[in-house]
């Protein structure tokens, strides 16, 4: 595909940010139009504007259980575009300091560049068909952890499950379980906020907000939940985890948060009972905040420090796995009771 | 005039919660967790401004040690966080240090448990911040400046 008829501006922007939204609008020219979805994430309207429907598969999926009537003002603003739908490519970058924040992620592909503002961002990839399923079951991430970290809210490496009065931050190392935590709760009264990743506030009423009703599993994870097994969106990807969209099937096992009353860090223990037992904070934190921070860009100090604050405010459990996972939804409202205020 | 320990920021940053620190070497994705004591020794280091001599004589003081015993029990770790390179020694004095807290009922050897996963991760799915340099490989556009 050629860029068709869009033309080049008469001089380059000066700023990266302008050089990627004139790509990007001459992309959506190519393309022949923008495609406009809106989502409300932690009360913020975000409107995300792609050229042409290739990106809309890549961005929009995980963040169904979220999507918010058209028309309302952009808190948030999302311009995506590819090269290989469009034929318009990547411009260079302005060569002055211009308060912009652009972020690569090498292995995937994926360049997202941030306003001043950090309200707004221009979002490229060569080609959607080649962005890998785990960026599609958690997509946005530089943006939101950027974008919400101004709001200050923080974007933690972390599941939620809970009641809209109230629920539990789950916290792992990769492989800790927080995964098969969470979806052990599907079809249980116990709402599910994120499986991987969440946005947390702190303060007096700490709260969860949902970010994506996606999950990701270990192959050896779906046997423990053979009922999913038909939902894998990706069975033929080599080297990479199942990845199951929660929306539409589980939709009514979504919830888009609570307020948090504690946090757990589950460990597999694999037979005998569930049970959770107190624990302090810090193996949460050392659970929690180095896989937060080396997943997102530029703000390590201040993340450790908000997640550190968070942790502070609540109470915290180990949960151990036993051998049914059926048993895990009841453990945890056991937890709940015990934290209710 | 001393050696002063200092924490080796900003690459290394830290945060104590319910009186265990985590700190995190954001060069190197490698983090530790402490136990109350070497907690207590990480906490007087980064408030800045103590010697290990200061600080062995505080701990020798909050537990009724006599200093000997405590500096035999105290150097491997002073050694152990510069050979991680946690911390750095730079020239000064120690300043006044009020009671050490005591963070355990007995004086054991403090603990520095180091983890590695996290580099796994950064291995798999880097992530950086770019300018000029380090911007990705692109085809030329008909929107570039002409040569």
């Amino acid at each position: 595909m050629t860029d068709g008829g869009a033309t080049p501006p008469a001089s380059l922007p000066e700023t990266t940010f302008d050089r990627m939204t004139d790509a990007f609008r001459r992309a959506a020219r190519a393309a022949g139009g923008e495609e406009e979805r809106a989502f409300v994430i932690g009360g913020q309207q975000l409107v995300l504007r792609t050229a042409g429907p290739a990106m809309l598969p890549v961005l929009a999926p995980a963040l169904a259980h979220l999507v918010a009537a058209p028309g309302e003002p952009a808190g948030l603003e999302v311009f995506a575009w590819d090269s290989a739908s469009t034929g318009v490519e990547l411009p260079a970058p302005a060569s002055t300091e211009d308060g912009d924040r652009h972020v690569w992620q090498p292995g995937v592909g994926i360049l997202t560049v941030l306003d001043d503002s950090r309200r707004r961002a221009v979002v490229w990839v060569a080609s959607a068909a080649d962005v890998p399923s785990n960026e599609v079951a958690a997509p946005l991430r530089s943006f939101l952890h950027l974008a919400f970290y101004e709001l200050g809210a923080q974007f933690v490496h972390a599941a939620a499950v809970g009641r809209a009065d109230g629920g539990l931050l789950v916290v792992g190392r990769s492989g800790a379980g927080k995964s098969t935590t969470a979806l052990a709760c599907l079809g249980s009264p116990l709402g599910v906020a994120g499986d991987d990743y969440v946005l947390a506030t702190d303060g007096p009423e700490p709260r969860v907000h949902s970010l994506y009703s996606s999950a990701k599993l270990e192959p050896h994870q779906l046997r423990r939940f053979p009922h999913l097994s038909g939902a894998v969106v990706n069975p033929d990807a080599a080297g990479e985890k199942p990845m199951i969209l929660l929306c539409p099937r589980w939709a009514g096992s979504v919830s888009a948060g609570f307020p948090l009353r504690g946090a757990v860090t589950p460990r597999v223990v694999g037979r005998g009972p569930t049970r959770a037992r107190r624990v302090g904070g810090a193996a949460l934190l050392a659970a929690l905040a180095p896989s937060t921070i080396f997943q997102l860009p530029g703000t390590g100090r201040h993340t450790l420090a908000r997640i550190g604050s968070l942790l502070r405010h609540l109470p915290c459990w180990e949960l151990e796995l036993g051998e049914n996972v059926s048993d895990i939804p009841l453990a945890l409202e056991r937890v709940l009771e015990e934290a209710r205020p | 005039m001393d050696s002063v320990l200092a924490v080796r920021s900003p690459q290394v940053i830290s945060e104590i919660l319910d009186g265990e620190a985590v700190i995190i070497d954001l060069e190197t994705g490698t983090y530790y967790s402490l136990d109350p004591i070497a907690s207590s020794i990480w906490d007087a280091i980064a408030a800045g401004g103590s010697t290990a001599t200061g600080i062995v004589e505080g701990i020798a003081a909050a537990y009724g040690k006599g200093v000997p015993e405590v500096e035999a029990a105290l150097t491997p770790f002073f050694s152990r966080l510069a050979a991680e390179r946690l911390v750095v020694t730079v020239s000064g004095s120690q300043a006044a240090l009020g009671p050490f807290p005591k963070a355990s009922a007995n004086l054991t050897e403090p603990t520095l448990s180091r983890f590695d996963d996290i580099q796994d991760l950064l291995l798999l799915d880097p992530i950086h911040e770019v300018e000029e340099a380090g911007w990705p490989a692109r085809k030329p556009d008909p929107g570039d400046e002409p040569a």
